[in-house]
């Protein structure tokens, strides 16, 4: 009965348009499932890959920037007020194979996203009291992958103030026990990132505290007495939404052009002028929405 | 009706529950056995009996469960004859030639030839003055046994000559099956065993206990079983006993009426000699202390303790052994097996621990390797070990993250074997810090040559027994006893120790001692060894720097030795031991250990000599101090002084005074352990607690271990936090001399940090829970980071630097209106940024999934559609 009914649509109606008709669905769900395929597969390639490449490039030009501060006694020191972004200190970590990693000044994912970050409310590295440094441990280089290893581990800074040793005597995460109270002249590392909690998914901070060893410099003037909500520990920068939004629409200008080009070029020279534009644009796109990520992630 | 069925109904049960639950409680408080007998010397005089002596005795153990071996037991007694003609040493072979000795024997069965002896004469007995000596006139013997010669081996040892008119041979035969026939000095062969006691080695534990003239005693008891005896060979398959026969001498029967006419003395004079020998009382009065040279009675005499008319009156109390020691070694050796490095102070700890995992079939082997302190922590960096025990946590961190899980609350003490003017052995002994630095420093000069020739210890003490502040503490003391170079030292260890760094850290800690080794003298002039003047104290190891040789003294020949190879004196009396327990051996027996006899291979050749140590102190005037741990002082019955704690109080090492040292420990967050706080002592709190308490801690990294090895340390842990907390002397139970951590004394504490050392160790996940839990208070930090998620980064390091206080703004509408926003959206930031940090570390995988799903399902819609389309055209 099935079949025959069939028949009889096969035989009363014009062929072609029956198989358009049935055949609709098919081509937005294949596009949009693409979509979303390269849109993901873009996304674990850029913070896997791309991300990295952008802090490696972030920290070489930071370096070359330090290295030329440290040789005119112009990195900041002492009482020189110290502007969001700029290199403070360079860290060198054997056990994270760290050598002369550039610190910047602040804590928001920006700054974690070039380099490790100097929380701007405590004390620059090698001055007396407590210095907080904050690492990525996954996205852009993850500078500060593997903290929860550094037990007893060598840490040297060098600031525009010296260079000083620590030592890391205490590893914990949120709700250990924390070192106990500086006394006066001694100085702290405290190091911050993040870790999977095991068996889970979630993500929680770790904490290295490294004892300096020897005399700290004087405590610098001057600093900021607060922070932002998104230089504290695991937040992300809420502000960066509004940065994907502009990138995103930006994406939307890009594919109408690209769409009307369609008419006039052919395919070979559009794919070849359309690739980089949209290539860039998604770059910029990503870059954003990992601001949007909590900052030691 | 019902109401009062259910009254009655846990009326009854209470009172079964109280019934039920005493005698329990009674016997594990308690292993000590107290057992009454009636003991008689009855003559058989023409017929009638001639009641000489009668007594209730009574003897009290008090332990006889669970024994291992060389663990000493108290033995007392009431009831028996008082004795005469005392020797030194109760222990050795001439002892046997006391009056009136209650003989305490260990034996393999009940007859006098399963006990053991470890001399010829003790177990043999001739007479050739007379055919009928006391033995064959016993009365209690059988006719057997009253024959001219009994016992003796067939065929008989060229070595033994030809048999004496009248012999009794006491073979032995232990717990092994061996017969070892003995003989005159031991003619036809003896256990291997007898030839390794006695002497200035280990005495033989066949003790002839004196009773003074109350007719009390008491004696110490050395148990021995099949781990260093195997001819008695006693163990926990093999059961053994304590014989305590009373000596009250012989019931003579002349008349010797159903015997054959050999066995009876026919001629009148013979017998009426034999009856008065027979019918002897002694030749000593009670209590007289000299040493009888074969001139005692041997009617009264303990060496006829095997006579029936003796043996009779005995007192035998079973005893029953845990498992040796050895256990473990024997059980699958291809088991897994967790291997615990380190302290010493654990060693009677773990010996009753670790045969309930050997045991278990179902658990893993754990093995206690005894090793320095110091040596198993850097094992332990080094990645060598696994786990170890030890009782220091060092400033400088180890380099991976290290739970300190304490696993047991003991001390060290200081064991004397010291006989008083007497030479009986004194009750209580105190010492202070500065008498202990004394003794280290090398500051006595211990022999006259010294004395007369080192100026700088010119105006000291020859040794601790004259030193005034000594004698003032210790008024009974014999002052200046023969043993003057073991009384001017104490016997420490050599190598590395947590023992040792505890010990310094309470002679430093107190201000007398400390200024006195800084070089003031004490207020009798005693001055310290200007070799030891200002030593930084704690040190792991004791150094010995005297460099003093009395030149003199070493020309003179006296010590051909040093004559030849002259090497500094005072260190040879101090002579270091590497490990704590071959001190608490050398205390058990009074083994002097200063090295400076001097030995020869042939009588007057130089060639091969040697110094050894000076060995066994004479019974009634020993004087020795050692370093020991509390453990090894409780099995082996140490004799362990009071220490100062301050001015006049002195505490001895007790289960109470440990645990008040215990509630004195608050947690170190910089060490995450518990520091002995030696300035408490000094305070009211402090006042009755021991200053020599340890704490030990099992020491085991939370970070790349095998998840195997992790979880058996875990077990063990939690096993030490738990049952491991039980006192008691059976299998798997706390051995005494540690106190358990359990809530009930207070020290609950301690246990339950180790419950969660246990899970930081099984987990690996290089966590170290905190020592303190954490003061939520102090965690929640300021406003700001109320709700980050953690930020105690804060909490007390860096307050100085943080922001000064806000001021108020004045109320603005439209700001307010601005901020409430701003907080609208601080909020919800703060909420998303919790959100996706609860997601963020899945966001890889989830997105890569989600990517690859969609990658897939486009190719196969397009792919399908596509097929379909070329199908149907």
């Amino acid at each position: 009965m099935a079949q025959a009914a069939m028949a009889d649509v096969t035989l009363a109606a014009p062929r072609r348009v029956l198989r358009v008709r049935a055949d609709a669905w098919r081509t937005p769900v294949t596009v949009l499932l693409a979509t979303v395929a390269v849109a993901s597969l873009w996304f674990v390639g850029f913070g896997r890959v791309l991300s990295g490449v952008e802090a490696h490039r972030a920290q070489a030009n930071l370096r070359d920037a330090f290295r030329a501060q440290l040789a005119t006694g112009e990195a900041p020191a002492g009482n020189k007020p110290v502007v969001r972004g700029a290199p403070v200190a360079q860290v060198t970590v054997a056990a994270l194979g760290l050598r002369d990693a550039i610190v910047v000044e602040g804590t928001t994912s920006a700054e974690l996203a070039r380099a490790v970050g100097h929380r701007r409310d405590t004390v620059l590295p090698g001055e007396e009291g407590t210095s907080v440094l904050l690492g990525r441990s996954t996205l852009f280089d993850a500078a500060f992958a593997g903290l929860s290893k550094l037990l007893g581990q060598p840490i040297s800074v060098t600031t525009g103030e010296g260079t000083f040793r620590y030592r890391v005597d205490r590893v914990r995460r949120a709700g250990e026990r924390t070192s106990p109270p500086l006394k006066v002249g001694q100085g702290r590392l405290t190091m911050i990132s993040s870790e999977r909690v095991p068996g889970s998914y979630s993500l929680r901070a770790v904490y290295a505290d490294a004892t300096l060893i020897g005399t700290p410099a004087p405590p610098s003037v001057g600093r900021p007495t607060s922070v932002l909500t998104a230089d504290e520990t695991m937040r992300g920068d809420p502000r960066a939404l509004l940065t994907v939004l502009l990138w995103l629409e930006a994406m939307i200008v890009a594919a109408a052009g690209i769409v009307a080009m369609r008419a006039r070029w052919r395919s070979t020279p559009l794919l070849l002028v359309a690739s980089p534009v949209m290539l860039a644009l998604l770059w910029g796109a990503m870059d954003a929405a990992a601001r949007l990520l909590p900052n030691v992630y | 009706m019902n109401r009062n069925r259910v009254i009655a109904l846990a009326a009854l049960m209470l009172a079964a529950s109280c019934i039920t639950v005493r005698p329990a409680a009674a016997q594990t408080d308690s292993a000590a056995v107290t057992k009454t007998k009636r003991i008689a010397r009855v003559h058989l005089t023409n017929g009638a009996d001639d009641v000489v002596e009668e007594k209730d005795f009574t003897l009290t153990v008090d332990q006889t469960t669970n024994l291992r071996f060389f663990q000493e037991l108290h033995v007392s007694w009431s009831g028996a004859h008082p004795t005469g003609g005392i020797v030194a040493d109760p222990n050795s072979g001439d002892a046997r030639e006391e009056e009136y000795p209650v003989v305490l024997l260990q034996c393999a069965g009940d007859a006098p030839e399963s006990c053991w002896t470890a001399t010829a004469g003790e177990r043999f007995a001739s007479s050739y003055a007379t055919a009928f000596p006391q033995w064959r006139l016993d009365r209690y013997a059988s006719a057997e046994q009253r024959k001219a010669v009994v016992g003796e081996p067939n065929p008989r040892p060229d070595a033994c000559f030809s048999a004496a008119p009248a012999e009794r041979w006491v073979p032995f035969r232990g717990g092994n099956g061996v017969t070892y026939a003995g003989g005159p000095t031991g003619c036809a062969g003896m256990a291997p065993e007898a030839a390794n006691v006695g002497g200035l080695s280990l005495p033989s534990n066949t003790t002839y206990g004196v009773t003074s003239g109350d007719g009390t005693g008491n004696a110490k008891f050395t148990v021995w079983t099949g781990e260093n005896n195997a001819s008695l060979a006693c163990s926990a398959s093999v059961a053994c006993s304590l014989v305590a026969v009373p000596i009250l001498g012989i019931s003579c029967d002349v008349a010797a009426e159903g015997l054959p006419a050999e066995d009876r003395a026919s001629d009148p004079d013979v017998a009426a000699e034999a009856d008065a020998a027979c019918k002897g009382t002694g030749h000593f009065k009670p209590g007289q202390i000299v040493v009888p040279a074969g001139h005692e009675d041997p009617s009264v005499a303990g060496e006829l303790w095997w006579s029936a008319s003796n043996w009779r009156n005995r007192v035998t109390v079973p005893l029953s052994f845990a498992p040796a020691s050895n256990a473990c070694d024997v059980v699958g050796a291809k088991r897994a097996s967790l291997d615990l490095y380190g302290s010493e102070l654990m060693t009677q700890a773990t010996l009753q621990w670790l045969p309930k995992f050997c045991l278990d079939a179902n658990s893993f082997n754990v093995k206690h390797v005894q090793t320095g302190e110091v040596a198993a922590r850097s094992l332990l960096n080094s990645g060598g070990v696994d786990a170890v025990l030890s009782s220091d946590v060092p400033p400088e961190p180890f380099t991976k993250p290290v739970v300190n899980a304490p696993v047991a609350l003991t001390a060290f003490a200081i064991a004397y074997a010291v006989d008083d003017a007497q030479g009986h052995s004194v009750g209580t002994l105190k010492l202070t810090p500065r008498l202990l630095a004394k003794l280290l420093t090398e500051s006595y000069p211990a022999i006259n040559a010294i004395k007369d020739d080192y100026a700088a210890l010119a105006k000291n003490p020859l040794n601790v027994t004259l030193d005034p502040e000594f004698t003032a503490l210790n008024p009974t003391i014999a002052q200046g006893v023969p043993a003057s170079e073991a009384a001017s030292t104490l016997l420490t260890l050599s190598s590395d120790s947590d023992v040792t760094v505890a010990l310094t850290r309470y002679i430093d800690h107190d201000a007398d001692a400390r200024a006195w080794l800084d070089g003031a003298p004490d207020p009798w002039g005693m001055v310290v060894n200007p070799n030891y003047k200002g030593i930084t104290l704690p040190v792991t190891s004791w150094p010995l720097l005297d460099t003093f040789e009395p030149t003199r003294l070493y020309e003179s020949g006296t010590n051909d030795c040093l004559k030849n190879d002259p090497v500094p004196y005072l260190p040879l009396v101090a002579a270091p031991i590497a490990r704590l327990n071959p001190i608490a051996q050398a205390m058990q027996f009074a083994l002097a250990k200063p090295n400076t006899v001097c030995v020869q291979v042939a009588e007057g050749t130089s060639e091969g000599e040697k110094l050894v140590a000076q060995g066994r102190q004479t019974q009634g005037f020993r004087f020795m101090l050692g370093v020991v741990s509390l453990g090894d002082a409780r099995r082996f019955a140490l004799d362990t002084a009071s220490l100062q704690t301050s001015g006049d109080a002195f505490v001895a090492p007790s289960d109470d005074s440990v645990v008040a040292a215990g509630q004195l420990l608050g947690p170190d967050p910089e060490t995450n352990s518990w520091p002995i706080p030696y300035a408490k002592f000094a305070t009211s709190d402090g006042k009755k607690a021991y200053p020599g308490t340890m704490v030990v801690y099992a020491q085991a990294p939370t970070e790349g271990l095998k998840n195997d090895d992790a979880g058996r340390i875990a077990t063990f842990l939690d096993f030490a936090a738990t049952d491991g907390q039980k006192s008691g002397t059976e299998v798997g139970e706390l051995a005494p001399g540690y106190v358990p951590l359990t809530e009930a004394n207070g020290l609950g504490g301690l246990s339950s940090y180790t419950h969660n050392a246990a899970n930081a160790v099984r987990l690996q996940q290089a966590s170290v829970p905190a020592v303190i839990p954490v003061d939520a208070s102090a965690a929640a930090g300021g406003d700001e980071s109320a709700h980050a998620p953690s930020n105690s980064a804060f909490d007390t390091a860096n307050t100085a630097l943080r922001s000064p206080p806000r001021v108020a703004t004045p109320p603005n509408p439209v700001l307010g209106v601005a901020q409430q926003v701003g907080n609208v959206v601080k909020k919800v930031a703060g909420a998303t940024a919790e959100a996706v940090a609860g997601l963020v570390a899945a966001l890889f995988p989830l997105v890569t999934v989600a990517g690859v799903a969609a990658g897939l399902s486009a190719l196969g819609v397009g792919f399908s559609g596509w097929r379909k389309r070329r199908w149907q055209t």
